[in-house]
């Protein structure tokens, strides 16, 4: 299990506990559980790379505690 | 690198952190629903450590909770049930971020379908420098022990599930009832007496049948599904996807199904394989005519998409390749027949609506011309002018006898259409008629009103009004006079009652004359007479009555008109605003000019008439024209000296009415006038009386118009030339200036000789030269 902290620079910001098997998209799907958007209205960045929904965690190499950036599309 | 690992043990610190926080929550809830006992000492044991922040406890923990994980995943799960009335919404912690128990997060990951968090990751970790891990050491050996077992048991496991498979198909020498004779007789039995049972069932439904007769129809039913002959009825309803034109009288066409799927669900079509192709055929040399598929004139309503309630699409050219071939069928009838009765249904409404259609075609324009063309005289009728028949009756009374002969002064329209039927008490309307507002329009044409009024005949003449149409004022003046005047007249009679007696015996004796008499003395006005009458009319002005003091003196003055009636018609004449051409005047002038004419030499144009002696002397100034004698007058006054109205026949305007009139304008047009187009001439002349050209009378209005003349100069130029014109009209025509033609004519006079000789030398013919 790892934390990774979503943070949208606008007052929201989510700890979000999942595997580092788990996919971008569900990743997104517990953002959304935990924030109340929708979660294909979520983009998640880091600098300039957006996350896309199908690559796993493990392999975007997210470990735990790090930082994502949240924006909305 | 070194970042890395300094990020990794932020992460592990955080970690452990976040576990204690989850304990916490736990041992919460753990305490509500009677945490066991294992767990709240293994909490107790954790805090501690935690507290002592010992790495070795750690370590311990993290076993320990591997040994653990499964079985506390597991009590998660079971707990699930009981955890879903809490919020999605996690806590905030105390950074503001928001985050979910493992709990949460896990029943959170079974909802969308994933697997629960992995709570053994620590599993992985590899010692750090200060505590290595002992890496468990791998023994070939030992491993080959395992998978060995590990197939055994994947084999066992196998051989297990097909027993329990086949376990369940009963063999051959499992079967009991051949074993036991006693069952099978018994089975047997028992089908035999279902079979019995079902027999007497059906001869119980068959002896009902019989009963209520309805087995002869069912066996007739059955009769019929036994004859399998496939016949025409059978046809009805089916489809064949041809026209019906297709099909020509008394010729065998074998239809046959349509191939298709076997799955298909489509109903049968009958169709020919001949003609199937023969329409293939058409339709493709309909397409290899490459007809333009914009049309954009194309009249698209033709009376057949009428009949047929065909929708116009757009683009309707593509229907066919959008929606499929539509291809055109029809349904057997009734024993397989078909009559294509709609279709000519359809055709009959297609002709009848052809035939009713109205063509916008219009008529090709034509020049216009002005004359009938012999055609169209045919239809042309002269409008016969409609003889106006009077009425007549059959009987005449006395009355209307006398009434008759005599012409009454009264032309109203009014009461000539019914004057002879009311002869009797007409005596009232026609004085009604008499004070009829100037304003009532009256057919007769003027000049015959104003002869009436002048030619006084009746010994009871009264002084026709000269009334001043004045709107209203002057209306009710005019009435108020005519009033008065009947009042006297009233009054007159009673005065001589000797008259009056005599008078009413005359009546007695002829009432009829009363009547005319009456009638004579009435004065009808118009608008447009008395408009005309008083143009120009100044000495009227007193004797209309205008003012009130004079009203008395008014009376007087008409009792003795009466008296002298024959000399007021003279005087009438003078006051009435016609101007009467004066034919003694015209030849006096005319004398004059050719009087005038005869004193110079004789000139070749005066030979061809008098008209053109006239127009001599014109030219020569000789003769002055009327119109620059009003001008004149009009100078002399002091008025506008450009402006004069000039109306063909009447002049001698009266210059204040003709101004006011100018301003009121008229109120109510001429009705009766509509005909009459007056010439209208508007000339301009200069103080001189000399008529004045467009150009020039442009001028002088320009110049009153800004209030600034021409200069000096050019004013001296243009009177230079003005006097230098009047020389040269003044100018004889039969002599030179200097008067030579004189000399010569006295020069023969004294010679007496009809020539004079010219000499070349002055020497011989001294006496003879012309020059003096």
């Amino acid at each position: 299990m790892i934390e990774v902290v979503c943070n949208d620079r606008l007052g929201k910001k989510v700890r979000v506990k999942c595997n580092p098997q788990d996919s971008i998209g569900d990743l997104k799907k517990l953002i959304s559980a935990q924030t109340g958007t929708r979660h294909d209205k979520i983009v998640l960045k880091k600098w300039y790379t957006i996350f896309k929904d199908h690559v796993t965690l493990e392999d975007y190499e997210i470990h735990d505690g790090m930082n994502l950036e949240l924006y909305y599309q | 690198m070194g970042s890395s690992k300094k990020h990794k043990e932020k992460s592990r610190d955080k970690d452990a952190e976040d576990r204690r926080r989850e304990h916490k929550k736990h041992r919460h809830k753990e305490r509500d629903r009677d945490a066991s006992d294992r767990d709240a000492g293994r909490d107790k044991e954790r805090r501690k450590r935690s507290r002592s922040r010992d790495r070795s406890g750690r370590d311990s923990r993290s076993r320990g909770e591997k040994s653990s994980g499964e079985p506390r995943i597991k009590k998660e799960k079971n707990d699930v049930g009981y955890e879903e009335s809490n919020t999605d919404v996690g806590p905030l912690s105390a950074s503001g971020d928001a985050s979910l128990s493992v709990e949460e997060t896990n029943k959170l990951r079974a909802k969308l379908g994933l697997k629960p968090l992995e709570m053994n990751e620590s599993k992985k970790e590899l010692g750090t420098k200060d505590e290595p891990i002992l890496a468990e050491v791998i023994n070939p050996v030992v491993i080959q022990k395992q998978k060995e077992m590990r197939e055994k048991l994947v084999a066992l496991k196998e051989k297990r599930i097909q027993n329990q498979k086949l376990g369940k198909v009963k063999t051959m020498a499992e079967d009991d009832w051949l074993d036991d004779t006693c069952a099978w007789v018994e089975k047997s039995r028992k089908l035999e007496k279902e079979k019995e049972m079902a027999e007497k069932r059906a001869k119980l439904l068959e002896e009902m049948d019989q009963e209520f007769g309805v087995s002869s129809l069912v066996e007739e039913e059955f009769g019929q599904g036994k004859n399998t002959a496939y016949t025409s009825r059978e046809l009805k309803g089916l489809k064949v996807q041809h026209k019906v034109d297709s099909f020509a009288e008394g010729q065998t066409v074998i239809l046959t199904l349509e191939d298709k799927g076997v799955l298909d669900e489509k109903e049968d079509v009958l169709v020919n394989v001949g003609l199937v192709d023969k329409e293939k055929a058409e339709k493709n040399v309909e397409l290899r005519k490459k007809k333009p598929d914009y049309k954009p004139y194309d009249e698209d309503e033709s009376v057949d998409d009428m009949v047929g309630f065909k929708q116009q699409s757009v683009l309707s050219k593509y229907d066919e390749e959008i929606d499929g071939e539509k291809k055109k069928s029809f349904r057997l009838t009734t024993g397989g027949m078909a009559h294509g009765e709609r279709e000519k249904e359809l055709q009959a409404m297609r002709e009848m609506l052809r035939s009713q259609a109205q063509s916008l075609e219009m008529p090709s324009l034509a020049i216009a011309s002005e004359y009938y063309s012999p055609q169209e005289m045919v239809g042309f009728k002269k409008t016969k002018r409609r003889v106006k028949k009077i009425r007549k009756k059959d009987k005449l009374t006395v009355a209307d006898k006398l009434c008759d002969d005599t012409r009454s002064s009264d032309f109203g329209s009014r009461t000539r259409g019914r004057g002879k039927q009311n002869a009797e008490g007409g005596e009232e309307v026609k004085e009604q008629d008499a004070n009829l507002p100037l304003g009532v329009p009256v057919l007769l044409s003027d000049d015959i009103r104003t002869a009436e009024m002048d030619i006084s005949d009746d010994e009871e003449f009264e002084a026709p009004e000269p009334a001043v149409l004045e709107e209203d004022e002057a209306e009710q003046e005019l009435q108020k006079q005519l009033e008065k005047q009947r009042k006297l007249k009233q009054k007159q009679l009673l005065k001589d009652s000797g008259e009056k007696v005599a008078e009413q015996l005359k009546m007695i004796s002829k009432p009829a004359t009363d009547n005319e008499s009456e009638k004579k003395n009435n004065i009808v006005f118009n608008a447009t007479s008395e408009f005309c009458r008083t143009l120009g009319d100044i000495p009227t002005y007193g004797l209309s009555g205008n003012r009130e003091d004079q009203e008395d003196i008014m009376d007087f003055e008409e009792q003795e008109e009466k008296d002298d009636a024959g000399d007021s018609d003279s005087d009438m004449d003078e006051n009435v605003g016609w101007s009467t051409v004066n034919l003694d005047e015209e030849q006096k002038s005319t004398d004059f000019a050719t009087a005038s004419a005869t004193i110079l030499d004789e000139e070749p144009i005066v030979n061809s008439g008098l008209a053109a002696a006239l127009l001599l002397c014109k030219n020569k100034g000789l003769l002055d024209t009327q119109m620059q004698k009003v001008a004149r007058v009009k100078a002399t006054k002091g008025a506008l000296p450009n402006v004069n109205y000039c109306i063909e026949d009447k002049m001698g305007f009266d210059d204040k009415y003709s101004r006011r009139e100018e301003y009121r304008g008229f109120t109510q047009d001429f009705k009766e006038k509509d005909s009459y187009k007056p010439d209208v001439k508007i000339e301009y002349v200069d103080e001189s009386g000399r008529r004045l050209t467009p150009k020039e009378a442009f001028r002088q209005l320009s110049h009153r118009f800004h209030g600034k003349g021409s200069g000096k100069m050019k004013t001296e130029k243009r009177m230079k030339k003005l006097e230098e014109e009047a020389l040269l009209k003044k100018m004889s025509s039969s002599d030179t200036p200097l008067g030579t033609v004189a000399l010569l004519q006295e020069k023969q006079k004294s010679q007496k000789t009809p020539y004079i000789v010219l000499s070349g030398s002055g020497k011989s013919m001294n006496a003879n030269n012309i020059t003096k």
